[in-house]
């Protein structure tokens, strides 16, 4: 773990004004959950309170519903309605998007596309495996394809962007899942493969490309994530993040602002609360937004905080990772010190989230673990079987869990 | 005043959200059709994908009947606009008439994407109505469609089978078997063939070429090698002999040897007729007879890096390494010539080191726009 050159008052205060612009963010999209690990990419909601326990077919859920068809993304939540994307069809060339009612798993719409692109993949996954994000007006739903779909929150189509069409060596046969992100109005997406490997700022209000910048030709199911901008009127920030390490891009440009080499991972996906960005490099590597358009400096690196499968989640200055072996490791945000190292039950793809001092762990199995974090160790206090294989990080909203497995989507939330 | 704001709005609302014009529909559609690949014409295509989600059921036909299949993105942003149009009609209790949704699918010069459109709105509406229509789309041009008709003669066999009659059930079948064009679809039955005693070949019914012969090492030179072209390229000389690269495994010069597939084999596997080796490059060559001048789709698998030629022009390079081997996994339209046509492919194998990128190999056929097998002519 290596400390370097900053002031501990200067980021301790920065942190703070940071946990202030996140409350304010917070409440002003209420309880939405808009993106993967949430609107904040924290992974966490402090407020929101779970049920110490649940059953699959019963205790404490609210409803549940059958899927049509199969996917890892992550189920988002906006204005009071949960939206999934999943696929199938004899070559899962039949994309989905589907929208409940968060109040009763009323399915409100479901729309039908078909993929353009390549649909190649691994058996446990799908094209339906990058999550959609919304910017709470429209809902951008991204396939492993390269099939890019602007909804309204009714289910109207605004546009559709075939990239894969465009780009028809685009894609890998283990199945793309790079998820979007949406920032000033731009669709960021990252297509990084060994065919026709790019990144591309779509505008989101009509589907045109703002920018198109082309990417090494390796791998990469890792997601872009946004860091707002500091300055009024700056344009705000989309960094990438591949095998190299990271290249921050400005959002309607997409012009390189800076870069950080020395590697990060191709499936883990780093965080930021706005004033650092949590970055899936040596470990993890905290870097330091004062401004995120100039180069930052390192704060810490922690190699012993590994994420494998999984992506970095943040919470109450503690930073939780997941490590290859299934071990769940705390770290102290301040400083990347190693806190706790607790034993799951393994194997993961979902990432973690964490409401309240609860940390829910889904293995790949369908197994739920409930990790108490309101100690100076974590301890698993519950395990729930769901059932069916899970890879989608959940959704949580409204003192409810949204959980989408293989072949159901169930809201947890206590009935009283 | 007050009063009469609530009259005027719902006058408004019912003229811009129900009233069709004759053509209008058609009209919009074309705006959407007229998107380019690269998003040229969005604007226009947003505008008007808006005022057709806004019709009323009638305008679902128009729509439908717009939907090309050569232009597949367009099609999704009219797929979104009829699926808007009939859930809204639904929730108002007018939905479109299922005898008019039935018209539609029956006419086969509609696209099969809008056709396929069309039973899905049919069985959100009328499930039974649906299941009736599934038996006439054995052999149709939809292969979505096709897919349903192809697993109901599954269940039907089943059934035959578990009433004890053996020989309905094998014909049955033999039936589904001839309407696939899938590849799962295809194992299913073949695998329920072989427990009735009936040997199928699977590499027979999709047209996989069997009748090779390959030359290997050339050099792949740190990836350079992809792009150079090695004698093969230049010519086709099956006594001909090259300097190849220097390796102990496949002593040079490298010279062709025929390699031919039996039954239920498809795969041209470099490994087994030379040895695992990695960094290297080499070239498969067939001839392929043609009845008649005609446009035919090759698809090919392979886990390595391919360029593919017909009668000495390039149709595809797809340079991927180690990501996947499947079933058609690339396509590219041919031109064949009436008589022989020589088709040559050219395997790369890379520097990776992990023990699955040791794989050296191709499978390729030759088949319709449908993916049916065009059979190779020569006597």
């Amino acid at each position: 773990m290596q400390n370097l050159n900053l002031k501990r008052e200067e980021r301790a205060m920065r942190i703070l004004t940071c946990l202030l612009c996140l409350t304010a963010i917070a409440s002003s999209a209420a309880a939405d959950w808009r993106q993967f690990r949430g609107n904040d990419t924290t992974g966490s909601s402090a407020s929101c309170e779970l049920p110490d326990k649940w059953s699959a077919d019963g205790e404490n859920i609210a409803w549940k519903v059958e899927l049509p068809g199969r996917g890892p993304s992550s189920p988002i939540l906006v204005d009071g309605k949960v939206i999934v994307t999943t696929a199938d069809g004899a070559d899962l060339e039949q994309l989905h998007i589907i929208c409940y009612s968060a109040a009763d798993g009323e399915k409100l719409w479901q729309r039908n596309f078909w993929a353009t692109g390549r649909t190649f993949c691994h058996p446990q996954t799908t094209p339906a495996a990058p999550s959609p994000v919304s910017d709470g007006k429209n809902v951008y739903a991204f396939f492993g394809s390269s099939d890019l779909v602007c909804l309204d929150l009714d289910g109207n189509l605004k546009w559709y962007r075939g990239l894969g069409h465009e780009h028809p060596k685009a894609g890998n046969d283990v199945g793309m899942a790079s998820s979007p992100i949406v920032l000033d109005d731009t669709v960021v997406v990252q297509i990084e493969n060994q065919g026709d490997s790019f990144a591309a700022g779509i505008n989101a209000e009509n589907g045109q490309t703002r920018w198109f910048l082309p990417r090494a030709e390796r791998a990469n199911w890792a997601s872009p994530i946004a860091l707002k901008s500091v300055k009024s009127g700056d344009e705000s920030v989309a960094l990438l993040q591949s095998g190299d390490g990271v290249t921050a891009v400005s959002s309607k440009s997409g012009e390189i602002l800076w870069e950080l080499g020395g590697g990060a991972s191709t499936i883990s996906t780093s965080l930021t609360t706005g004033q650092q960005a949590f970055i899936v490099s040596k470990g993890l590597t905290v870097l330091d937004l004062k401004d995120p358009r100039e180069k930052p400096e390192i704060v810490w690196e922690a190699n012993k905080l590994n994420p494998s499968s999984m992506s970095p989640i943040l919470h109450n200055g503690k930073v939780y990772t997941i490590n290859g072996s299934g071990v769940l490791n705390c770290g102290d945000a301040e400083t990347g010190d190693l806190e706790w190292a607790l034993r799951l039950k393994c194997k993961f793809w979902a990432t973690p989230v964490i409401a309240g001092e609860k940390l829910i762990a889904i293995n790949y199995d369908g197994l739920a673990m409930i990790v108490d974090l309101s100690d100076e160790k974590g301890e698993i206090i519950e395990e729930i079987e769901m059932g069916e294989n899970i890879q989608a990080t959940p959704a949580l909203g409204d003192n409810a869990m949204y959980v989408k497995g293989e072949r159901h989507l169930w809201k947890i939330a206590d009935k009283q | 005043m007050r009063l009469y704001q609530p009259i005027a709005a719902g006058i408004v609302l019912m003229l811009s959200a129900s009233s069709l014009v004759a053509g209008e529909a058609t009209e919009l559609s074309e705006k959407i059709n007229a998107i380019s690949s690269d998003a040229v014409g969005y604007p226009a295509a947003v505008e008007a994908v808006a005022a057709l989600s806004n019709m009323n059921a009638d305008a679902i036909p128009e729509v439908l009947a717009a939907m090309k299949q050569d232009r597949p993105v367009a099609a999704n942003w009219l797929r979104g606009a009829v699926e808007a149009i009939a859930d809204k009609a639904r929730q108002e209790g007018k939905p479109i008439a299922n005898g008019t949704l039935i018209a539609f699918i029956e006419t086969n010069s509609h696209s099969p994407k809008s056709r396929s459109v069309a039973f899905n709105l049919l069985k959100q509406q009328d499930d039974a109505a649906a299941q009736k229509l599934i038996p006439s789309f054995e052999n149709d041009a939809s292969l979505e469609l096709r897919l349903l008709a192809v697993d109901k003669l599954v269940e039907v066999a089943k059934a035959q089978l578990k009433a004890e009659q053996k020989e309905d059930a094998i014909a049955t079948y033999q039936q589904a078997l001839t309407a696939t064009r899938n590849a799962n679809q295809a194992k299913v039955i073949a695998d329920a063939l072989k427990e009735l005693d009936v040997e199928v070949d699977t590499t027979e019914h999709f047209g996989f070429l069997k009748n090779w012969h390959v030359i290997a090492a050339f050099d792949f030179d740190k990836g350079e090698g992809f792009d150079v072209a090695y004698p093969p390229e230049e010519e086709i000389d099956l006594e001909g002999s090259y300097p190849g690269k220097l390796i102990d495994e496949i002593p040079a010069p490298a010279k062709w040897q025929p390699l031919q597939l039996g039954k239920g084999e498809k795969r041209v596997d470099f490994n087994k007729a030379f040895a695992p080796v990695k960094e290297v490059v080499g070239y498969a060559v067939t001839t392929f007879d043609s009845d008649q001048p005609q446009e035919v789709e090759l698809r090919w698998g392979s886990p390595n890096a391919t360029k593919v030629w017909v009668n000495g022009e390039l149709v595809a390079s797809d340079k991927v390494y180690h990501a996947g081997d499947n079933f058609d996994q690339y396509t590219a339209k041919a031109k064949l010539n009436a008589g022989e046509n020589t088709i040559l492919v050219k395997l790369v194998q890379n520097e990776q080191t992990q023990s699955w990128t040791n794989v050296w190999h191709f499978d390729l056929r030759v088949c319709d726009h449908l993916g049916t097998a065009i059979a190779d002519a020569k006597p």
